[in-house]
């Protein structure tokens, strides 16, 4: 993974120095709340409903054991002894003081991490294929693209005043696991005729009120005009998007009203003035950070019978393999997703003594690296298939190991209104009644691939739109309602999900799920996926299961 | 009102036609005046040798077109310091016109985007009302002098300066010292000529 030179040092120490004397000057009063609020969010720092919570970037989702050590540490002593990873997978401390976060910051710093960017109206942290490097079905490894995007957005002196926040994913897989399409801009690796590797650039997707699957506006990209492509579209967004409505603001909403044409009209015209400039990337500069993310040394082999004979003698650790697994690129080798969706339990919450845990699974069994997924769950990406048992083992030992991942309770849930002050309903215990009420083994399994997401107001940070089944908490008269939507998908086929109805009460949620639950298993075709019965059947059926009898 | 060019302090000679006839003003007058006004007045603007023009943020930067050759000043605004249009408007002025006269931030800006402002190609600001200039001043230059350098190639790398370590968009060894020594024992050196400190 990427490591730390005397630059980079330099660079995030100096952040956090000018954080400090950012808070000094807060604390003092010499500045008012209204001027420190983009800086503090610039840092991470949000004012929450009972306390401050600090967003700490987790660049592309990759952590060393040593970086997740020192989130436990933080965890213990500056909050209540956990974290919650977040959907752009960050994580997210929700007690921090105040006058504590410059030294939380200084903490961050000595391991190489920083909360920079995590907030405000600027490039936020660049997500990328939490698979990276290990799946089977790779072109490139995205982290390479999103640490040299992640290096030109940090204190970009242009883009830290948007008109709001701004999204960017790097998928570099057939299969984007990324949500690429739901992002300001999504960048996809694609191969043209003369087998060069470059980007298909999808801009304007996003959640939030308006939800929308992004547009290709550029079918292939060289990679070596990333930087300056991406300069063009940040530009003409800055000076074109919309500043007069918040909830109008982001780079879908312009691309909406200008068209599309008229967009990548501008977009291309500004670039091709900038293309051979300053930002195109030198083949030394692409190689440089190339070589952080040189894969590990991993020996084929063949089928162990061990582990097929310990499949055979431990059912709990069979349904564990079917579910948490996904093909690693060298045989003999796994790609292992730890679940933070434990029945019952918040969704992706860890406690310090997990996340010391995972650190030390890693260590001992996927070379001292972590990383952290969009929906939620961690990743062990280079797990020897002679080692699965005793990795399970110690999962089991820290209370992760949760045979869900894909299946129902493996729920994204957004804080809601436990937490945050813009959420008009909790989504927390709505997803642990839901992941509770699916808790049988047997019966999720049976259920099969979905997905379920739950935010607890418009601005979807639970990504309702893009869940097979969609939450949303809405209030009604002071009262906590849920709306609910099918059909939506954030993968290669995108779409955003369709209201089924009338939204249920809080406590008849459990009841509506397992009608449409129900619903599906009565309908579906032989292996038929939950989505795909969707995709076939349309909601019709699913409402009149629900509604019909009103 | 004071400004601050480059980290030193000057009274600021410049005035706002606002909304005025120009002819009954002196044309020794260096004369502010905004892109309606610069399209209304047209010729009768040549009397006056100084021309500065003020953007709006909504105003497009390449509507100057010609007009900045005779232009000394150009003042973006900042109607509140997060409408942050003004950053790529003195970019494209500098980079697309190749402007090489003074670039002014007015209006609500804090001293924490001195940085991204002098990066972007702005190179004067106009003091906050009521704010004391010299303070000003001296955050201009301990902004600049906050990293050793940057991620991303902007309009802070001089002439005069060597990077240390020339590989690439990806690392910028902006040493800001020439902006340093320029500002050190130079606050407050009000009415002194401010033109051509411009070296990018």
């Amino acid at each position: 993974m990427y490591a730390y030179d005397a630059f980079d040092h330099a660079f995030v120490r100096e952040r956090a120095n000018e954080f400090r004397e950012q808070v000094a000057r807060r604390i003092a009063g010499e500045l008012t709340e209204d001027e420190f609020k983009p800086l503090r969010l610039m840092n991470g720092l949000y004012l929450q409903l009972h306390a401050y919570m600090l967003r700490v970037a987790i660049p592309y989702g990759t952590l060393s054991s040593r970086q997740m050590r020192r989130l436990a540490h933080i965890a213990r002593r500056w909050d209540r002894g956990y974290g919650h990873f977040t959907t752009r997978q960050n994580i997210q401390f929700n007690w921090p003081k105040l006058v504590d976060t410059p030294d939380i910051l200084d903490s961050l710093a000595e391991v190489e991490m920083h909360a920079i960017q995590t907030s405000g109206n600027c490039i936020r942290n660049v997500t990328a294929d939490p698979f990276s490097g290990a799946a089977a079905d790779e072109i490139e490894d995205s982290r390479v693209w999103a640490e040299i995007i992640r290096q030109w957005a940090t204190l970009h002196p242009e883009f830290t005043f948007l008109p709001r926040k701004f999204k960017i994913a790097v998928t570099g897989a057939e299969s984007d696991r990324t949500a690429v399409k739901f992002h300001d801009i999504g960048l996809r690796m694609r191969r043209n005729t003369e087998g060069e590797t470059g980007f298909e650039v999808i801009v304007g997707g996003g959640q939030g009120r308006t939800p929308i699957v992004g547009t290709t506006i550029r079918a292939f990209l060289p990679k070596r005009h990333l930087l300056s492509y991406l300069e063009a579209v940040l530009r003409t967004y800055n000076l074109l998007g919309r500043r007069d409505n918040l909830y109008k603001a982001r780079i879908k909403i312009l691309l909406a009203e200008t068209g599309v044409e008229a967009f990548t009209e501008a977009v291309e015209a500004e670039w091709e003035r900038i293309r051979d400039g300053a930002l195109t990337l030198p083949e030394e500069e692409i190689r440089r950070i190339e070589a952080h993310f040189a894969p590990p040394l991993l020996a084929a082999a063949g089928p162990d019978p061990a582990h097929v004979a310990a499949k055979l003698e431990h059912r709990d650790f069979a349904a564990w393999c079917r579910s948490n697994l996904f093909p690693h690129r060298v045989p003999g080798h796994a790609i292992v997703t730890i679940s933070l969706k434990t029945p019952g339990g918040i969704p992706g919450d860890a406690t310090a003594a997990q996340m010391d845990a995972v650190a030390d699974l890693a260590d001992r069994f996927s070379h001292g690296e972590i990383r952290v997924t969009h929906e939620q769950n961690l990743v062990l990406a280079d797990v020897r298939e002679t080692d699965l048992f005793a990795l399970w083992q110690g999962l089991g030992e820290a209370g992760l190991a949760s045979a869900n991942i894909g299946l129902i309770s493996d729920i994204i849930a957004c804080p809601g209104l436990d937490y945050c002050n813009l959420a008009n309903a909790r989504a927390i215990p709505v997803a642990q009644r839901i992941s509770r009420h699916f808790s049988d083994p047997a019966l999720a399994e049976e259920i099969g691939p979905i997905t379920l997401n739950i935010s607890g107001c418009i601005n979807a940070c639970g990504h309702h739109h893009a869940g097979h089944i969609g939450i949303l908490g809405v209030d009604k008269h002071g009262e906590e309602f849920y709306q609910i939507t099918l059909g939506g998908a954030a993968d290669d086929d995108a779409a955003v999900g369709r209201i089924l109805g009338p939204s249920v009460p809080y406590d008849g949620v459990v009841e509506a799920i397992d009608t449409i639950i129900q619903t599906y298993r009565s309908i579906r075709e032989t292996d038929e996926r939950f989505i795909d019965t969707v995709r076939r059947t349309g909601i019709n059926p699913f409402k009149e299961a629900l509604y019909g009898d009103r | 009102m004071a400004i601050v060019k480059n980290g030193r302090v000057f009274d600021d000679p410049w005035q706002a036609l606002d909304g005025r006839d120009p002819a009954g003003i002196d044309p020794a007058t260096p004369l502010l005046v905004n892109l309606a006004e610069l399209g209304a007045h047209g010729g009768t603007l040549d009397r006056f040798s100084r021309i500065g023009v003020s953007l709006l943020p909504a105003d497009t930067v390449h509507d100057l077109g010609k007009t900045l050759e005779r232009v000394e000043l150009v003042a973006v605004t900042f109607p509140k310091f997060n409408d942050g249009r003004a950053f790529s408007q003195a970019r494209l002025i500098r980079e697309a016109l190749g402007f090489k006269g003074e670039i002014r931030a007015t209006g609500h800006i804090l001293r924490d985007q001195l940085n991204f402002l002098r990066r972007g190609g702005v190179d004067a600001i106009e003091v906050p009302e009521g704010a004391p200039a010299d303070s000003w001043a001296e955050a201009w230059t301990s902004e600049a002098n906050r990293f050793k350098g940057y991620y991303q190639p902007a309009l802070d790398n001089r002439k005069d300066e060597t990077p240390a370590r020339p590989s690439g968009p990806l690392r910028r060894w902006a040493k800001p010292a020439a902006v340093g020594s320029l500002a050190a024992g130079a606050l407050a050196v009000h009415g002194a000529s401010c033109a051509g400190a411009w070296a990018y």
